[in-house]
């Protein structure tokens, strides 16, 4: 009687609430368009009927639903181009192209040219591409592109496209589908920059560049193989397959972007088969998948390095034993254990990462010599002494880190002080001349070319408080400047060798990106980039 | 009457003008710079100049001293207009209306929720005083006091949701599925967890009021009478301590809110919480500001209502609201 | 006295002494914790993630540091916040309340307004906003927890300073002419005691419990210290794997406030019985 008493309640209750939810939920889906009823419908059917019936058409109406901790907040490309953002909407937006280590795969671009003297790039669209909503994408949209970009007060994120260093890249449209891109001095990177943009359409905002709060951010904008079917702030991205797409068709009716921010609610969903895809948060959640049916791990260099720094201004560092002191005393490989573990990460021996051009694989990283240590640490007068210590909270594997350094200097009489700061509290520490720190946990993107963030992170434009020597800035400044691959080769690999050799900084680990998805989900080893994936109409459920 | 509501008006307006100078000022000298969102290297590789950097403040209204922010942000709000959001630019106003109701939805359900549980609990509770089964009921709602909302929710997900899979662990609906079930069945586990500590404090407060009533007279002429123990406690106690209850649902208005934003970060519920945690992680002032702002004018309201119902129900009210502050 | 009330006082007994032997424990291990042989930052790589064993009585954490050792040390922190916070909420809540309550009028007036505007706003989101926006260390957090939480604390003392006020010992201080200062001190203070113990059990027990939220938000104490909460959130990402981790820092805010709670609503009922009903 109670039970039932109580029942009765809670049904009552959860009625109230549904009045208001839904109330407020018809606002943000109603644009639901008939394809996604049609999915729905499938769905229900294949509930009934079992999976085993799939057929064709069923295939077709599939669902790919990826759990992320946050939504996008808005669709516009441009503004989305931190990590979070680019991977909700890389099946909605395409690049130009791909630049990887040993191919350049195409997308918008039908091509991209650079003149002899490596100072003009002619970009090349191929013909006949659509944005989502039916208007053909042309030269004009680059330019649009681009002129957002040079427009500086608007958040857009490509920056790079139409700068180097201070100076600006001039564009000009050729013909319907060409456009040159014309540089103030030769950068190397810049063939890998450009292919990295995603275009957004002039017509939509008017040929307006003050995108920031356009409307249009939040309409199909798309040139992806898959368009907007609804978008719920907060809760959810639903995309649907574009029928008018260039390439190969896409395979699978919907991608789903649903918000599950606790990491262990997302193993949960996966487990329960609400989602077909899990980011892998800790060692733990990659050794419980490991060989399990249902579930395929898949593992990919992220192209990040972390790693220790010490601040140049600080006084402690007056006399370079101290640092080596510091370098002697760690022991990389318990801190990779310990804080990533065995699939997580692997230990960094330079500078550049494991999934970089130029990566040198021979170069030996710093060992622990706990006697030279703590010969280093008496002779510089850092025994005894309490340093400093600042991580980024919002960064993975950091804390831990940073507490297994805390114990290991412990063994040379160093006592470290750990702060965490939040992300954007954390750059107004670092990057700056402030002296009353010793050292800090940091991480930057080395995938590709070196000549893009790594050389900002220690020829000032960034890590102010490296203490890069001349002769390293001068190897930056001629990778740049080089075109022949070979000759570049050969820069880098000094470059690399005198950064390990002047301890310039300490790099830590290279983390890898674990995934895992459900194991009918196919065309998964198609995507080498990270976030995943590079191209969403290669992937189909089985 | 009048006069009181008029006094509570004003009263009102002066807190809600103290609370968003204090909240302002707050955000206003805080460490931490919100252009960092399009100025960090995982955002662009391009340094931007000084000046480039001092226009972005100027469109993004980050220009100024703290009055002169204030004023230019308090006189927008007047006009209803909340402002652009940093992270996104889009209207915070939008933004939050377009949450508000998952979040209403939320603390209605679990209102209604504690409200109906904790009304024949704490009947019966005082109607059995130091019985077994009021030992029984105040055993268990000093866990509910004491419960961390969080853990609760979080060892519920791991019950109802992993281990014996009943429930969705996450989100308020599963995409594509339309249905109002499908709404229910994710809210159950944030409704309970969230109505927990509501339902034990108002179960104590019935509990205690029915005591009180079971000794006035007329209680107790009417047990003596025989009249059934349900009918005694529904037409007489009940009556007496629906006033009661309304004021304290009024004044727990707060604690409901706050729990709600816990609640739906531990479940991913799109409501105002996550809203809000979310700008707080990225600094996105004008936002918090909107967020706090509306929550205080909701609880404001609720204070508010609970007073003008005690001050309609009770005449002694208009003597002044001293005699509740002792 | 009837059977009915002698089982009441017996029962309500009971349950205190319960409830106190329990603190008592709690404290006690968390103030001997230093007796463990294991240090609660040491960090052991190959020990990670163990389950319960001989060795690790309640198993280790992702570092390979052993739980119940930092349980006990966690314990240190949660109630030193929790003791320090309701210390700082009582000395200021009592001094508001009996100012307010002695000196009544204008100064009764404005303070009675201040704690108005306390209620009227959502402490726990203000906590989290001024403190995402602040220096965070131990001393902002008992700061922000007392500065949210002392005007329970006046409200009721300026009740009962109220009624003592009219009291015939007060009254014939005043006539004789002792100074307003020593009245408060000697004579209101004393005998607000039985109220302000009572509301000093009750705010530790919520300051434990919003430090918990807010280390579990991610805005609690930083490294290397932990309390209970902090345990909790970073015991979030292994919950599934190792559930114990988050079982153990839980239980025992549980437990911990659980007394709190039941001491002050017994001290109230055995101090004040008319004002417990």
């Amino acid at each position: 009687m109670k039970k039932k008493l109580i029942g009765a309640l809670l049904s009552i209750a959860m009625a109230a609430s549904l009045l208001a939810g839904c109330g407020g939920s018809d606002t943000g889906t109603a644009q639901e368009t008939p394809a996604q009823e049609e999915a729905e419908e499938t769905e229900s059917a294949e509930k009934e009927s079992g999976e085993d019936t799939e057929d064709a058409a069923d295939a077709a109406d599939s669902r790919l639903v990826i759990p992320v901790s946050a939504t996008v907040t808005n669709l516009n490309p441009l503004l989305e181009s931190m990590a979070e953002g680019a991977f909700q909407l890389s099946p909605f937006a395409d690049e130009l192209y791909y630049v990887d280590q040993e191919e350049t795969r195409y997308y918008l671009a039908e091509s991209c040219e650079a003149s002899e003297d490596g100072l003009t790039y002619t970009l090349k669209l191929k013909d006949g591409l659509k944005w989502h909503d039916g208007e053909p994408i042309t030269a004009d949209d680059v330019i649009f592109t681009a002129d957002c970009n040079a427009d500086t007060n608007n958040g857009a994120g490509y920056t790079n496209t139409v700068f180097v260093g201070e100076d600006p890249v001039k564009y000009e449209k050729v013909d319907d589908l060409t456009v040159n891109f014309t540089l103030p001095k030769p950068s190397a990177s810049y063939l890998e920059v450009l292919g990295k943009l995603q275009l957004i359409p002039a017509h939509a905002f008017d040929g307006n560049t003050d995108i920031a709060s356009a409307e249009a951010n939040l309409t199909d904008i798309g040139s992806g193989p898959y368009k907007l079917s609804a978008f719920n702030d907060g809760e959810s991205l639903v995309l649907e397959k574009f029928e008018d797409y260039y390439g190969d068709a896409p395979q699978i009716g919907t991608i789903v972007f649903q918000v599950i921010s606790d990491p262990s609610a997302q193993e949960v969903a996966f487990k329960n088969g609400e989602i077909n895809y899990l980011l892998a948060s800790s060692d733990a959640t990659v050794e419980g998948f490991k060989d399990v049916d249902g579930a395929e791990l898949h593992q990919l260099g992220e192209g990040r390095v972390k790693y220790l720094a010490w601040n140049k201004f600080c006084d402690t560092w007056k006399d370079r034993d101290a640092v080596k002191a510091v370098f002697a005393a760690l022991d990389q490989q318990e801190i990779v254990e310990g804080a990533y573990g065995a699939s997580m990460g692997i230990p960094a021996n330079t500078i550049f990462s494991n999934q970089n051009l130029f990566y040198d694989e021979e170069l030996k990283g710093y060992e622990q010599d706990l006697d030279t240590a703590k010969e280093l640490a008496d002779k510089s007068g850092l025994t005894g002494k309490t340093i400093k210590l600042h991580y980024n909270t919002d960064r993975s594997y950091m804390e831990d880190t940073a507490l297994l350094i805390q114990q290991q200097l412990k063994a040379i009489d160093v006592n470290v002080e750990i702060e965490g700061i939040d992300a954007n509290g954390f750059f107004d520490v670092v990057f700056t001349d402030k002296a009353d720190y010793e050292l800090y946990l940091n991480e930057y993107a080395a995938i590709g070319d070196p000549d893009s963030v790594v050389s900002g992170m220690y020829d000032g434009t960034w890590g102010v408080n490296v203490d890069a020597s001349d002769e390293i800035l001068d190897l930056f400044v001629q990778g740049r400047e080089t075109t022949d691959m070979e000759k570049r080769g050969e820069i880098y690999r000094e470059l690399q060798q005198k950064a390990h050799d002047e301890y310039l900084v300490y790099p830590i680990a290279y983390p890898n990106y674990c995934f895992i998805t459900s194991s009918d989900l196919q065309g998964t080893e198609e995507c080498k980039t990270t976030p995943v994936f590079e191209d969403y109409t290669k992937l189909y459920f089985e | 009457m009048r006069d009181f509501i008029v006094k509570r008006l004003a009263q009102m307006a002066s807190v809600f003008v103290i609370v968003s100078m204090f909240a302002f000022s707050i955000i206003y000298f805080s460490p931490g710079d919100p252009l960092y969102l399009y100025t960090s290297p995982s955002v662009s590789t391009y340094k931007m100049s000084e000046e480039q950097l001092d226009d972005m403040r100027a469109s993004l209204g980050l220009r100024g001293n703290v009055a002169q922010r204030y004023i230019n942000w308090a006189g927008k709000m007047l006009k209803g207009d909340w402002g652009l959001s940093i992270s996104n630019h889009q209207p915070v106003k939008k933004q939050i209306l377009d949450r508000l109701p998952n979040t209403i939805g939320l603390m209605g359900a679990a209102l209604l929720l504690s409200v109906l549980i904790a009304i024949p609990l704490g009947l019966l509770a005082g109607y059995h005083k130091n019985r077994w089964i009021d030992n029984l009921i105040s055993a268990v709602s000093y866990l509910g006091i004491s419960l961390p909302a969080f853990w609760f929710g979080i060892m519920l997900i791991i019950v109802f949701s992993l281990n014996l899979g009943w429930l969705p662990s996450a989100g308020m609906r599963t995409i594509g599925v339309e249905s109002a079930l499908d709404v229910i069945r994710h809210g159950i586990l944030p409704v309970i967890v969230l109505s927990v500590n509501n339902t034990a404090v108002f179960v104590r407060y019935i509990r205690s009021n029915t005591i009180e009533q079971k000794e006035e007279e007329y209680v107790m002429t009417a047990i003596s009478k025989g009249v059934p123990k349900t009918q005694v406690l529904l037409r007489h106690v009940l009556k007496n301590c629906l006033l009661p209850i309304i004021t304290m649902v009024g004044m727990n208005f707060g604690t409901l809110i706050t729990g709600s934003f816990i609640v739906e970060s531990v479940f991913g519920w799109p409501g105002l919480g996550t809203l809000c945690m979310d700008a707080i992680n990225s600094r996105d002032y004008t936002m918090i500001m909107g967020i706090t702002m509306l929550t205080c004018i909701v609880l404001l309201i609720g204070n508010f209502l609970a007073d003008i119902l005690y001050g309609l129900a009770d005449p002694r009210i208009k003597q002044g609201k001293e005699a509740r502050n002792g | 006295m009837d059977k009915r009330a002698m089982k009441k006082i017996f029962f309500s007994n009971k349950m205190t002494v319960v409830c106190a032997v329990l603190l008592l424990l709690v404290i006690l291990a968390s103030l001997l914790a230093p007796l463990s042989p294991y240090d609660p930052d040491a960090v052991n790589v190959s020990e990670k993630l163990q389950g319960m064993s001989g060795r690790h009585i309640l198993g280790t954490d992702d570092l390979g540091r052993d739980t119940f050792t930092r349980a006990l040390y966690g314990g240190r922190v949660s109630l030193l916040v929790g003791f320090a916070a309701m210390c700082v909420a009582v000395v200021f809540g009592t001094f508001i309340g009996t100012v307010s309550g002695f000196k009544g009028g204008k100064v009764d007036m404005l303070f009675m307004r201040i704690v108005d505007i306390f209620l009227s706003v959502p402490s726990l989101l203000f906590i989290i906003v001024v403190y995402a926006f602040m220096p965070r260390n131990m001393v902002t957090l008992v700061l922000m927890l007392a500065f949210f939480s002392w005007t329970k604390v006046a409200r009721v003392v300026r009740a009962q300073t109220l009624s003592l006020k009219e009291r015939d010992f007060v009254v014939a201080a005043k006539a004789l002419g002792v100074r307003q200062s020593t009245i408060i001190r000697r004579h209101i203070i004393p005998n607000l005691m039985p109220q302000v113990i009572v509301a000093a059990s009750l705010s530790i027990a919520n300051a434990i419990l919003d430090e918990s939220a807010l280390s579990f938000l991610g805005y609690g104490v930083q490294l290397p210290m932990a309390s209970w909460g902090s345990m909790l959130q970073s015991a979030q990402q292994y919950i599934l794997h190792n559930p114990i981790l988050a079982v153990v820092p839980g239980t025992l805010i549980l437990i911990t406030v659980l007394c709190f709670n039941v001491m002050g609503d017994m001290l109230q009922q055995i101090l004040d019985p008319k004002l417990a009903e």
